[in-house]
């Protein structure tokens, strides 16, 4: 593991060099050595040190510092510890000013230098895992994760890309389940807020009460039970991005409310008298159409123009039918990965059975619909009989085709599957088709029917 | 020196010294051997319990230097530093460490010997 980290000395002292590098061989790792600062920017260009010890003061050319600022320049995730023959507080602070990581006075005790080294090691090891971790998480939310070949879709992406770096508030419009959090996401970790907090809250799910404590938090005291002053949403979205989900449904005080916060960015604790500042980013998310709403004055003009400054309207599944097969093919990939079981992919006839159908919960009812298919799934291919009980449901009735027969023939099939549903029942079963029951009665004998 | 006076036949020459060792870089040192090279020397100097003000102890600086002739030696096969503190190739930076070793290498410095030993042609 240790093999990994190469360390370069630089001094012009050869001795130097050769004793230091000598003992860092000896503590397992790789050492190159530099006699000058020249020398030293070669092997950088063509080495990823991870540790550069370099002489502070070297004749002619560069001096340490000067060696230090041009390793960074070409290595800027290297460490630089400074070595300088004399204790002096200026030279220290200097180096540690312009970048140095620490500094050692020549002689130095044995132990100090390797309880160096491990320690910068410990902490170049966390910072790399920890960088993995990000990546893995960012990369969750990218917008190549947001799968299509639809071209609104990808206009759409390619907004979302224009417009991650401004602060102006997004309204997002599309049907449940059509992926309006992860247009918000594909936002906020594309833009210059991606390090920062992205907040979600759904105001659907909250009284008027609990959402203003919610969003704006409280005073202690404010009302029973606040126990202590407590942060709201839009505190912790500080500096980053607050998604506003379902935003049709809040009532109209806290639509009062939200259109000071966007007009000033400043807004009071339930309970306090003191004005906090926030810089956040609100995106809004609706599946209603909030120009309706404005006409049935439900929801507030002035509001709906603040928020409107961007929209984005993400079309449902059912009008980008060719992301289907894609979709479901991601789907099965990682669901399958995900409970453990070996499936390779969606038969012909059932991606057939799949874009047929008009997925009125859109993506998130296509995921749900995969996932179960998985579970029950018996071999290596989900087909036809896997989402058999999909063609059952209500949206797949749209699809249903006239069969090729008499009116009679349609009559009599209309009147015997009416039957078999009510279980025999006449008088349900002549509601069902919507006339008499006595009329029924009539076509069961003009049927020949026997139930 | 101690390569010019090493008998023809010998692969590995170690020194020992009463002197106090310092490099250019470090304030002291046990010992010191070229990482995978002929040459390594020990110094007793800071071995020896008077320098650290206490009575003599000859059975005490034997161990001692047993641990670090084996130290140095082992650096001389191409081992690096061990992070047990019981195998002789464990970093001591203070004598307290060195007593703190056992007078042999722990059970993954010795496999690295061996392998090592093997691929010069055997011992």
């Amino acid at each position: 593991m240790k093999k990994s980290w190469v360390i370069l000395v630089v001094d012009d002292e050869t001795v130097m060099c050769e004793s230091m590098a000598a003992w860092l061989r000896e503590d397992g790792y790789e050492v190159d050595t530099a006699s000058n600062g020249q020398k030293a920017l070669e092997l950088a260009k063509a080495t990823d040190y991870v540790i550069c010890f370099i002489d502070l003061k070297m004749p002619g050319g560069m001096d340490g510092i000067e060696t230090m600022m041009e390793i960074h320049r070409i290595r800027p995730d290297a460490s630089v510890i400074i070595i300088t023959a004399y204790a002096t507080v200026d030279t220290a602070i200097q180096a540690m000013k312009e970048g140095a990581q620490e500094y050692i006075v020549k002689p130095c005790n044995p132990q100090e230098i390797s309880m160096l080294v491990s320690r910068i090691l410990k902490l170049k090891k966390l910072q790399s895992e920890n960088a993995i971790l990000r990546k893995k998480i960012s990369r969750q939310y990218r917008h190549h994760d947001i799968i299509t070949k639809n071209p609104r879709m990808e206009e759409i992406l390619a907004l979302t890309r224009d417009i991650a770096s401004l602060r102006s508030t997004v309204l997002i419009r599309g049907e449940s389940g059509t992926g309006k959090e992860l247009v918000a996401r594909a936002i906020h970790f594309s833009g210059d807020r991606a390090a920062r907090p992205f907040i979600t809250v759904s105001c659907a799910a909250l009284t008027e009460t609990l959402l203003e404590s919610e969003l704006f938090g409280y005073e202690k005291g404010a009302f029973t039970g606040a126990a202590a002053q407590a942060k709201g949403k839009f505190e912790l979205a500080d500096g980053g991005t607050i998604l506003l989900d379902e935003i049709g449904d809040i009532s109209p005080k806290l639509q009062a409310d939200l259109l000071r916060v966007l007009q000033e960015r400043r807004f009071y604790r339930v309970g306090g008298n003191e004005e906090v500042e926030v810089d956040v980013r609100i995106i809004a998310a609706t599946n209603k159409n909030l120009a309706d709403e404005v006409k049935q004055g439900r929801f507030r003009e002035d509001l709906y123009y603040r928020l409107n400054v961007i929209e984005i309207r993400i079309p449902p599944l059912r009008e980008r039918r060719e992301d289907i097969p894609l979709l479901a093919e991601h789907f099965v990939q990682r669901i399958s990965c995900e409970l453990g079981k070996d499936i390779s992919g969606v038969s012909a006839a059932a991606l057939k059975l799949l874009i047929a159908y008009d997925w009125p919960g859109n993506v998130r009812e296509l995921e749900n619909v995969i996932e179960r298919a998985i579970v029950t799934c018996r071999n290596g291919t989900l087909d036809e009989q896997d989402f058999s009980w999909l063609q059952r449901s209500p949206g797949a009735s749209q699809n249903w085709e006239v069969p090729d027969v008499s009116l009679d023939e349609l009559e009599r099939k209309a009147i015997i599957a009416a039957l078999e549903r009510k279980h025999g029942n006449v008088k349900e079963a002549s509601a069902a088709l919507g006339i008499d029951r006595s009329t029924l009665y009539d076509k069961l004998k003009h049927y020949e029917i026997t139930h | 020196m101690l390569a010019q006076n090493a008998p023809p036949d010998a692969t590995r020459v170690l020194g020992v010294t009463d002197v106090d060792l310092a490099i250019p870089m470090l304030t002291f040192l046990f010992g010191q051997a070229h990482l995978d090279g002929p040459i390594a020397v020990v110094s007793l100097c800071r071995l020896h319990q008077e320098f650290y003000g206490l009575p003599a102890d000859e059975s005490l600086l034997r161990e001692r230097t047993v641990k670090e002739v084996l130290h140095e030696l082992g650096h001389t096969f191409g081992l690096a530093h061990c992070s047990d503190p019981k195998c002789a190739m464990s970093l001591a930076t203070h004598i307290e460490l060195v007593d703190g070793k056992e007078e042999q290498y722990c059970v993954r410095c010795g496999v690295r010997l061996v392998e090592r030993f093997t691929s010069l042609g055997g011992v």
